[in-house]
């Protein structure tokens, strides 16, 4: 079934765009039958270095396709300019929801939209982080419609995962396709950890220079527990269960074994439902009762901050780019798609009636889950996604369909197909700055036709790669400076130093050839 | 024992040194490499491979692995140092364990199929089989004289090799990645994010000199060539004071280092010679160079 043109981001009437067109010779010198093979030896190399996610308890590898996705520079320039600007509304957004709540009074956002969300937390209200940072780590995710203009669908700013498989995707892609490297320019992603825990650290509380940071996992059972493990160890820090910390007099503790050390900040995986039984899920064991406290005495950081969910929540997203001009003062620079607020009489009347043209999704839930596209459902499905809409109409928002842009994909068989994909660039907030990590996850939708690329939905993941322009070469690069005064070239360096089975042909060789001459094994 | 076989047993650890050194920096610098297909690069294979003692002057990542692969007769190059170390521990196969043998053949028999086009997976897989002939070696092999001299060429290897990587100074031009990279290519790198310093040019270089943590670092290899001499030196009743010298001086010299870069410097250029002195001086001492024919009268 056709619903819709998408745009693809490689060809266009069946030839290559300029900046692939290197890219696409390569591919198609790749025959079937080989990536077959290459597919085997990428699922052997995932599985050896233990790249895997979990879906329904059991671990697998997240399936990266081979065919990366390519941003140029310029058009990566825009987008990392517009992820900046959002993320800096956003952040001043949460500081005021849970600071002088400026924004009802000016009514830009109606009240009862924030304290209904069922993420909007009154006991995070008053707590001012030390360096007033609290979406730390954003993963916007972006979709390109069918006229090429690429839109945000949604904010993830709570604690958005995938971004270990984009550093593992790289490496991976290098392992295995070598050759589609070619000809391009790529920027390179390997700086994230660094970049995360310089942020974390600038976030500690009271200006310690050598702040004890954490990442606080659910443990080896939760879907991301990879990227946690990830994480930890490439910024060099412990990776802690809630059962291994714990607060006294309003300041965290770890256990071990030198005693108890103290925490200065909390990069935490966990939901705020289950980060304190004092002040959410009283049942919660993976918390740390009591950590809310700590914050808000500026004991601790707990980055990201308790409550953002009121800012990703979905009923938010139609005022997002309101919030930009109010903020900012400022045009977005990356537009929304068009969204229905259900608590608006009219935008209800024409959702509960057109239904079956529209996109339905549950504001509470992500990763996919819920979603009902109306020309997909069946009659009985739209039915009671309408009985569900009209109980609580706060629950739920509406678009229209979009024709997520494709991108040629590796099938099992061996061939080429187009397939949907969309984008999760992953922002870095350090107070300073708003870092955004070039390229970032690109999902795909193995099944063909599907428009939901979720990894928990059965997605996979392509390597993006963001190309670099000229100015950028000469600022990174530079060509001459102080260190490089005495050129390593110059240093004269000795060959490598050699035994005596390769000394030059004499006596070795008089050896060898009398050794052969005796009489040894005669058959 | 026959100074021949310790001879063979010396070169067979530092050959064997040699293949995982080549191996895990082709690996990452290969990686670092492709993605950047800039002017740039050319300078970095040029410093790659003048740094590995190369002849040659790759253009991209693809003809570094092809020189640094290079062939079975020259032990500079990674097919060579495999090839080398087969070769010397045929000449010694009765005193080594059968398993370690096979393991070194097994090793021999995986260059067969390396493909100089995607060399990570073949980089992995002689990784791998390195790592099969090292663990059966420390399990099986006798604490002998010929152990002794395998570890001893291993560690002094080991100094060489982190000597020439940081000579290079690779940090300074991959400004964003080169730290990392290093780091990687040593296999250091977990273990220096362990010690919660930032990832700096100097402060990876000064790791990689002086970690007590590291067992591949300068620090611990001097350490360890000092103590398997000294256990030689027991074995066979002979002096070492001499050849030690070189070695010994270097660990003070790094045991006392202070925080000055030039100083940190100097000592990565020394560690090369003090590693040439050092085999010079156990080669004259214990592997007993054959001389000219002395007829009496």
């Amino acid at each position: 079934m056709v619903l819709f043109q998408a745009l693809d981001e490689f060809l266009v009437n069946g030839e290559p765009r300029d900046v692939v067109t290197d890219l696409w010779r390569e591919l198609c010198k790749i025959q079937s039958n080989e990536w077959i093979t290459k597919a085997k030896q990428r699922d052997l190399y995932l599985a050896m270095q233990g790249i895997t996610f979990t879906l329904s308890g059991i671990e697998r590898p997240l399936p990266v396709d081979l065919v990366p996705r390519i941003i140029d520079a310029a058009e990566w320039n825009q987008l990392e300019t517009g992820i900046k600007q959002r993320i800096k509304a956003l952040e001043l957004f949460l500081d005021d929801v849970y600071g002088k709540q400026q924004l009802f009074i000016d009514r830009v956002v109606p009240k009862s939209l924030i304290v209904t969300s069922e993420h909007f937390h009154r006991s995070a209200h008053g707590i001012k982080p030390a360096n007033g940072v609290r979406i730390h780590v954003s993963g916007i995710d972006i979709v390109r419609d069918q006229e090429g203009v690429l839109r945000v669908l949604e904010d993830n700013l709570r604690s958005p995962s995938g971004v270990s498989y984009v550093l593992e995707n790289r490496r991976t892609m290098a392992h295995v396709v070598p050759e589609l490297f070619n000809e391009y320019s790529i920027r390179s992603v390997d700086e994230y950890p660094e970049r995360l825990l310089a942020a974390l650290v600038a976030a500690a509380p009271d200006k310690n220079p050598h702040p004890n940071v954490v990442v606080l996992t659910p443990g080896v059972h939760n879907s991301a527990h990879f990227e946690h493990a990830f994480l930890a160890r490439r910024m060099g820090v412990e990776l802690v269960e809630g059962r291994d910390l714990y607060c006294k007099n309003n300041q965290v503790f770890m256990r071990t074994t030198k005693g108890s050390e103290q925490v200065d900040v909390i990069y935490r995986r966990i939901d705020d439902d289950f980060l304190d039984p004092i002040h959410f899920k009283p049942d919660s064991v993976l918390g740390i009762p009591g950590v809310i406290n700590a914050a808000r005495a500026n004991n601790v950081a707990i980055a990201n901050g308790v409550g953002n969910g009121v800012a990703d929540d979905k009923a938010l997203y139609p005022y997002v780019p309101k919030l930009i001009e109010y903020y900012l003062n400022e045009k977005p620079i990356i537009p929304n798609v068009e969204t229905f607020d259900l608590q608006e009489a009219n935008a209800l009347d024409y959702v509960m009636q057109n239904l079956a043209d529209l996109v339905v999704k549950p504001v509470a839930a992500s990763g996919g889950y819920g979603i009902t596209i109306g020309p997909r459902a069946s009659k009985t499905e739209l039915k009671s996604v309408a009985k569900e809409i009209s109980q609580n109409p706060r629950n739920w928002i509406a678009q229209p369909l979009i024709a997520l842009s494709t991108c040629p994909t590796i099938m099992e068989d061996g061939t080429i197909a187009s397939r949907h994909i969309d984008l999760r660039p992953f922002a870095v907030n350090d107070g300073n700055d708003v870092w955004v990590l070039p390229g970032g996850l690109t999902r795909v939708a193995l099944v063909e036709g599907n428009v939901v690329v979720n990894s928990s939905q059965g997605g996979g993941s392509k390597d993006t790669w963001v190309l670099t322009s000229n100015e950028r070469d000469l600022k990174s690069y530079p060509e001459q400076e102080a260190e490089h005064l005495v050129d390593p070239l110059d240093h004269e360096v000795v060959p490598a130093t050699v035994g005596p089975d390769v000394l030059p042909m004499t006596r070795m060789q008089q050896q060898e050839e009398q050794q052969q001459q005796q009489a040894g094994f005669n058959a | 024992m026959l100074s021949r076989l310790a001879e063979s047993s010396f070169w067979l650890g530092r050959y064997l040194e040699r293949a995982e050194g080549m191996s895990r920096l082709l690996i990452e610098f290969h990686q670092l490499l492709i993605q950047d297909s800039r002017t740039h690069v050319k300078r970095g294979c040029t410093l790659i491979s003048h740094g590995l003692g190369l002849e040659g002057e790759p253009k991209n990542a693809r003809e570094l692995v092809e020189l640094a692969y290079g062939e079975p007769l020259n032990p500079g190059t990674l097919l060579g140092s495999i090839h080398s170390a087969r070769s010397n521990a045929r000449l010694i196969r009765d005193i080594l364990p059968s398993d370690f043998y096979e393991a070194i053949n097994h090793l021999n028999a995986t260059t067969e199929e390396f493909s100089v086009a995607a060399p990570g997976r073949s980089l992995r897989v002689i990784l791998d089989r390195l790592a099969v002939s090292n663990g059966i070696f420390e399990w099986l092999a006798p604490v002998d004289e010929s152990a002794h001299f395998v570890t001893l060429g291993r560690s002094l290897e080991r100094m060489d090799l982190m000597s020439r990587l940081l000579s290079l100074k690779l940090e300074n031009e991959w400004r964003d990645q080169g730290p990392a990279t290093t780091l990687r290519s040593v296999g250091a790198l977990n273990t220096y994010l362990r010690e919660r310093v930032p990832l700096t040019t100097h402060s990876v270089r000064r790791f990689l000199v002086q970690s007590e943590t590291f067992p591949r670092s300068i620090a611990e290899c001097a350490k360890r060539a000092d103590l398997e001499l000294r256990e030689v030196a027991t074995m066979t009743q002979l002096r070492v004071d001499d050849i030690l010298r070189p070695i010994g001086m270097l660990e003070s010299q790094v045991k006392y280092l202070t925080d000055d870069a030039d100083e940190l410097e100097k000592i990565i250029f020394q560690t090369s010679t003090a590693v040439a002195q050092a085999t010079q001086g156990i080669g004259l001492r214990f592997f007993r160079p054959i001389g000219s024919i002395v007829w009496s009268n």
